[in-house]
């Protein structure tokens, strides 16, 4: 009876447990544009090699929160952000914290395959070139594509350009791209909504072979995505506030499973379901 | 939003309740086809099943096609696969009627025993009891006493027992000897219908409480450490 | 068959509009017929004058000296214009590309649009008031030079090159930016790696617009290069040197030279409408491929 059970309970062995170790830990993060807040005081624990997926209405700060775990909010100059963000211990927003350096170690790929106009060895060689990973190049181009299962498509025309491709195979490219340079988190922001169903499977099923080595944080608005491809689901809802402006809040986390089959909050039901809310 | 979905969603779980009403037409049935002892109602009640399996087919064939079109998730996801397992209940209880209406057929003439219809025609109306309570407490998604069908069980495993013990007591004549039988398999049908009530009231749990947990486990009762 | 309850032929009010509609494309074809006319005339009258005197020696030969001169070419013009307006080109093209990224990648909104305002002023500043300016900085202590004329037109440039370039980087998507700076490349390497090198093409038409500009410029070169001087018989940037629109400016005040002042204009003409034609064909065809 007792190994019928551990079988039973393996899918899940890698879900948070006490021990598991929180990548990202928002307290209480906040961030502005200009005077308008985005998202308000969110509180979350992203874990290590786990597929976590934000889901939320338009406007919920879905994107804006993942663009603050890589410090690509840096990028609006009136953006601002409160509370605390940490990435394994250190405040991401600390002083003397590089957002250079810390978008090195966490990649980002977005709703738009964006290859580089250059050919598809180019592409991938890119980053490595100018962060100085010149060492084994072709062995390192040749690695990530694989791991972006990319490679046995594009091996004999490395030097075509990557604008030739497919979206689904440009998207994979960017994923490649991103790789390479061996970040240690992966955000995708929308992945896959510019995608065909074929092609957005087979960045699903890259998802699932990456989670092995990486930490993986998706934004999507196709909700059987979350469920199909995350261990743990955050929903984050719109909140109007007594002046009337919109902000995004994190209303609920938890595991994929749980947010799908028994969500603990009315308002995450509402939007899985799509009936009310 | 999403209307038509809401819709579906809503007419299977009419169609369930629509069966259940159905289901407790057939018990009575059964229990009066037993009582007056009325072969003209064993017909029936074999003919009547077929009402029962028309709304069984349609919900049977109504998940898939609901599941694969919407996708439910959530709450409504509970909902579905409650009905799909209530429906399955609804039916066995069905078709324990018609047993009970066939060994009605086959103990045809044989001498009957007051006691023990009366014992029997008991525990029926404690089974359609049990069956209106779960259905509605289905509908109102009420567990506010979810182990009430528990309770209202243990009265009828009961009367099963203190029956066999009856009926074994009947007498040494062969005639007498085979209507306890038939009578044995008909409290064991009875027995069996308010098992399935149980079972309807664990999925009003499950769909409300969004896990599923059994009322009464066997293999557990014994090996649980005390 | 049915009698239909409305109709769908033209009526009276219609017809009004239509009419009004007509009148308005045939001024509107009018005024478009017009300009292209001016500029076919002007075409024609100078080609038409100015290609008897166009021979191979024309080209190759220096101007005619002397008291009562004869003959003569345009070889020092086209050496001092090919020398003035290179080396304007290479004060104007590192600094107006600079200005471009600092005004569509690095400054702030604020900062940006002062800098392009105050690039379309410069553009809108008479080129008299240029040569003068640099009459007064250089040439009042120094003397005429190519390199006076030089710095007039690098002037002149700049705005045209930083806005032209501003265009074609503020073409190339956001996405390839975000692309690279998501990989931990810094903004400065990302302008330099990416965003460059894909506005290159528009970068070097935008230049070509500039100088062919720069070429066809007179006034800001009057009193800067050589003129009131001898012209130098050299390519000295140093010295005064000849320039085509001054050339055409000295022959058309020599009596009995006309035809060789219409064949140099006719010559800078097609330069000027070859080379800018030919830019802002590029620069359509690739505004499309960054665009698509």
């Amino acid at each position: 009876m007792e190994v019928i059970k551990t079988k039973i309970d393996l899918g899940r062995e890698r879900l948070p447990t006490g021990e598991q170790e929180a990548v990202f830990e928002a307290r209480d993060v906040s961030v502005y544009y200009g005077d308008q807040r985005a998202i308000d005081k969110v509180n979350i624990d992203i874990y290590r090699r786990l597929i976590t997926a934000i889901i939320g209405p338009s406007g919920c700060g879905k994107s804006t929160f993942i663009r603050t775990l890589n410090r690509m909010t840096d990028l609006v100059p009136s953006a601002r952000l409160t509370g605390e963000l940490r990435y394994r211990g250190i405040d991401l927003y600390g002083p003397g914290v590089d957002a250079v350096e810390v978008r090195r170690r966490i990649g980002m790929v977005f709703q738009k395959p964006n290859p580089f106009p250059k050919s598809i060895y180019d592409n991938v060689a890119y980053g490595l070139r100018i962060l100085g990973m010149k060492k084994d190049l072709d062995e390192r181009v040749e690695k990530a594509l694989h791991s972006a299962a990319l490679w046995d498509e594009v091996k004999d025309r490395l030097k075509d350009s990557a604008l030739g491709l497919s979206g689904g195979q440009q998207q994979r490219l960017c994923i490649a791209r991103a790789i390479a340079v061996e970040p240690e988190v992966i955000l995708l922001d929308e992945p896959a909504s510019a995608l065909d169903p074929i092609a957005t499977s087979a960045i699903e099923d890259l998802m699932h072979d990456l989670k092995r080595d990486y930490t993986i944080v998706i934004v999507t608005h196709n909700m059987q995505q979350a469920a199909r491809v995350a261990d743990m689901t955050a929903f984050f809802g719109l909140n109007v506030t007594p002046e009337g402006s919109r902000e995004g809040i994190l209303v609920e986390y938890d595991k994929t499973e749980k947010i799908f089959t028994n969500p603990s909050d009315k308002r995450t039901e509402g939007y899985v379901t799509g009936r009310f809310g | 939003m999403r209307e038509l979905y809401a819709t579906e969603l809503e007419e299977l779980e009419n169609l369930l309740q629509e069966e259940g009403k159905l289901v407790d037409r057939a018990i009575r049935g059964a229990l009066n086809a037993l009582a007056r002892d009325d072969l003209e109602l064993v017909g029936e009640l074999i003919a009547f099943d077929d009402e029962v399996d028309r709304r069984y087919l349609a919900i049977e064939q109504g998940i898939p096609s609901l599941l694969a079109r919407q996708t439910p998730v959530a709450g409504d996801l509970r909902l579905v696969l409650a009905i799909l397992y209530v429906n399955l209940h609804l039916e066995r209880i069905a078709d324990y009627c018609v047993t009970i209406a066939k060994l009605v057929k086959l103990a045809q003439g044989l001498p009957r025993d007051a006691g023990v219809l009366e014992a029997l025609e008991e525990m029926g109306e404690r089974c359609r009891e049990m069956l209106s309570t779960g259905l509605e407490d289905f509908h109102n998604r009420d567990v506010r006493n979810p182990e009430a069908l528990v309770d209202m069980d243990k009265p009828i495993d009961r009367a099963n027992r203190k029956l066999i013990a009856r009926l074994i007591a009947l007498g040494p004549d062969e005639s007498q000897r085979e209507w306890a039988m038939r009578m044995m398999l008909v409290s064991r049908c009875l027995e069996r219908i308010g098992d399935h009530a149980v079972d309807i009231g664990e999925q009003t749990a499950y769909l409300v409480r969004g896990r599923f947990e059994e009322f009464t486990d066997a293999s557990h009762e014994t090996s649980r450490p005390a | 068959m049915a009698e239909p309850v409305f109709s769908l032929r033209t009526s009276g009010r219609l017809r009004r509009r239509q009419m009004v509609n007509r009148l308005m494309g045939a001024l509107a074809l009018g005024a478009a017929l017009l300009a292209v006319s001016v500029l076919a005339i002007v075409v024609i009258s100078v080609a038409s004058r100015g290609v008897s005197a166009l021979n191979l020696d024309f080209f190759t030969k220096n101007a005619a000296q002397g008291f009562n001169p004869t003959g003569g070419g345009i070889r020092f013009a086209i050496v001092g214009t090919v020398v003035i307006v290179g080396i304007a080109t290479l004060m104007a093209l590192p600094l107006g590309v600079l200005i471009a990224i600092y005004v569509s990648d690095l400054a702030s909104p604020r900062l940006a649009r002062i800098t392009r305002l105050a690039l379309d002023v410069t553009n809108g500043i008479p080129t008299i008031v240029i040569g003068i300016f640099v009459y007064t900085m250089v040439v009042a202590t120094h003397g005429q030079s190519a390199l006076a004329g030089s710095l007039a037109l690098a002037i002149i440039m700049v705005p045209l090159i930083a806005r032209a370039t501003e265009e074609v980087l503020l073409l190339v998507p956001n996405s390839q930016r975000e692309a690279s700076l998501a990989l931990g490349v810094s903004r400065w390497r990302t302008t330099l790696s990416v965003v460059v090198p894909s506005a290159l093409g528009g970068i070097l038409t935008g230049t070509t617009l500039a100088i062919a500009r720069a070429a066809g410029e007179t006034a800001p070169l009057l009193f800067l290069t050589s003129l009131g001087t001898s012209a130098s018989a050299d390519s000295n940037p140093l010295h005064p040197l000849q320039t085509m629109t001054l050339a055409i400016f000295q022959y058309f005040e020599l009596p009995g030279f006309e035809a060789k002042a219409w064949a140099a204009a006719f010559t800078l003409m097609c330069f000027v409408l070859v080379t800018s034609l030919g830019a802002k064909l590029a620069m359509a065809r690739y505004r499309k491929k960054l665009g698509g």
